[in-house]
């Protein structure tokens, strides 16, 4: 394993992965203290100022209940963040685990967790959460519990694939001769070696989290109390012709959180995949 | 309850036919364009769209375009399926089939903006794979026509599995399509998820259950038997 230094450089070297690395982290400021950053209160409800479109007291516009805009962006932050780290923390938990266990043990193991893998693979993920959410309520607790139960597969897999290439090499051999533990391998040969790789996925999972979770708002069935991007574009939806700003920004932040974790991802499944970059075209 | 499923079934094949038939075309077509010549413009153009369309959230697209398009500019109409005037016919006449086709284009846009990133992505590394193996070398080295190696020799190699990633989304939009249609007010079956959740409508909502894997289920039956006609190594 690389010192943490490295990657990041290579995250920074292009524009757009600047761009993303700067972006993610002003999120995370937003997320962990929007009460120093945010201009009024989210909640506060100003009958007289509702619907005002963007000016320089409200640089995002006010929405059906005369609630700052840009405030409520700002806060929604934090709700995206936590459900995505703690989703994802979760999920990758869990893939890792059961990958290791299905690339390391192979037989009986693998064929259990390949079954379990292909058999999530026949629901879709969003209808999966909605149903499962429309059931037991959106609490925040649940989201957390039930997105990270649903996107653990591709992790599961590419940790399969992983381990299943390293068990073969002969430095794993080697160990084994020494008398050393399957313990004692996994946990200082295999797993340094997939880090990187099960970060990147993370990071790249974090997205689908965060769309998700958005989704669900939107749709009504999300954490009444929490302000959520995904709840405000619901509003905005009644308000589309009415009120653009309540629609247009919030999206906006969403989206751009979504572009940077994403791009943030692939670059650094790229950097811990170099053959990616370099495969030859003969034509 | 069989009915109620049955009823939203042509909508949603409606929108998720559309839907497709551009986003995979246009998604082979850049991703068979951006593997040819890597680090060219097409390649860097595909690689971004490929990154917005599977960050942008499916809901806020269509909200932008209903602002755009449909509010600002008053081109398209935004919601449902038929023009008010419309609603209630039956009979296929050509004014309907135009006003529902009217209709159709900003879900459209919408669902399968989500569905380009994957198939440009896909088909891309499927085809630098097919293009860095031994035989097009070979091909080369005989002095083969390289329109001849890309279309003849490499994409026709690639095409069972592009193929399958085109089955295995089926499912995916099926479900996928809760966004778009309740965006959109589209009275497809996505819409019908929707409705039955809010309403805890449980024996509905087994039933769309049920319906989705099965499709899943015979979606990936269908690619297995077409690509054992396309792969003579596959038999069965």
């Amino acid at each position: 394993m690389k010192h943490f230094g490295e990657p990041i450089q290579y995250l920074a070297r292009e524009p757009i992965g600047l761009f993303s690395l700067i972006f993610t982290i002003a999120i995370i400021i937003m997320a962990t203290i929007p009460t120093h950053i945010a201009p009024y209160d989210p909640y506060r409800i100003d009958a007289s100022n509702t619907f005002k479109p963007p000016s320089p007291m409200n640089p995002f516009g006010t929405d059906d209940l005369g609630r700052d805009v840009l405030s409520q962006v700002i806060y929604g932050a934090r709700t995206s963040m936590i459900i995505a780290v703690a989703a994802v923390a979760f999920s990758a938990l869990l893939g890792t685990i059961l990958g290791i266990m299905a690339g390391y043990y192979g037989g009986r193991a693998d064929l259990t967790v390949s079954m379990v893998i292909d058999a999530k693979l026949s629901i879709p993920t969003f209808f999966l959460v909605l149903v499962v959410i429309a059931l037991f309520g959106g609490s925040i607790a649940n989201m957390i519990i039930v997105i990270g139960i649903t996107i653990w597969p591709p992790i599961a897999r590419v940790v399969r694939a992983l381990v299943n290439s390293i068990r073969g090499s002969d430095f794993i051999e080697a160990a084994r001769v020494i008398g050393a533990s399957s313990i004692w391998i996994i946990s200082k040969h295999i797993v340094p070696q997939i880090v990187g790789v099960v970060a990147a996925i993370s990071i790249l999972q974090m997205g689908s989290a965060i769309i998700i979770e958005a989704g669900l708002s939107f749709l009504g069935f999300g954490d009444p109390t929490l302000i959520s991007r995904g709840k405000m574009l619901n509003i905005a939806q009644t308000y589309v012709e009415k009120a653009w700003w309540i629609g247009l920004f919030p999206g906006l932040f969403l989206f751009l959180t979504i572009l940077s974790l994403n791009i943030l991802g692939d670059r650094l499944y790229e950097y811990y995949n170099p053959r990616l970059r370099e495969k030859v075209s003969y034509l | 309850m069989i009915n109620v499923i049955v009823e939203r079934l042509p909508a949603t094949l409606l929108l998720m036919l559309t839907s497709i038939a551009w986003s995979a075309i246009l998604g082979i077509v850049l991703g068979i364009r951006a593997s040819i010549k890597r680090g060219g413009a097409i390649d860097n153009i595909s690689t971004m769209l490929a990154t917005l369309s599977v960050s942008i959230p499916t809901f806020w697209l269509g909200i932008v375009l209903i602002i755009t398009l449909g509010g600002m500019l008053r081109i398209l109409p935004t919601q449902g399926m038929l023009s008010p005037a419309n609603i209630g016919m039956k009979n296929l006449s050509p004014a309907i089939i135009l006003d529902i086709s009217w209709h159709l284009v900003l879900p459209s846009i919408t669902l399968g903006m989500a569905y380009l990133g994957i198939y440009i992505r896909s088909v891309k590394s499927l085809l630098i794979d097919e293009l860095g193996k031994d035989y097009i070398l070979l091909a080369r080295a005989k002095g083969l026509d390289r329109s001849h190696i890309l279309w003849r020799y490499a994409f026709r190699t690639a095409s069972p599995s592009i193929i399958a990633i085109l089955g295995l989304n089926i499912g995916t939009m099926l479900a996928g399509a809760t966004l778009t249609e309740t965006v959109f007010a589209w009275p497809g079956m996505g819409r019908l998820i929707y409705e039955s959740a809010i309403a805890r409508d449980y024996p509905v909502i087994h039933g769309i259950f049920i319906f989705i894997s099965i499709t899943v289920i015979l979606a990936n039956l269908v690619d297995d038997m077409i690509n054992a006609l396309l792969d003579p190594r596959v038999r069965y």
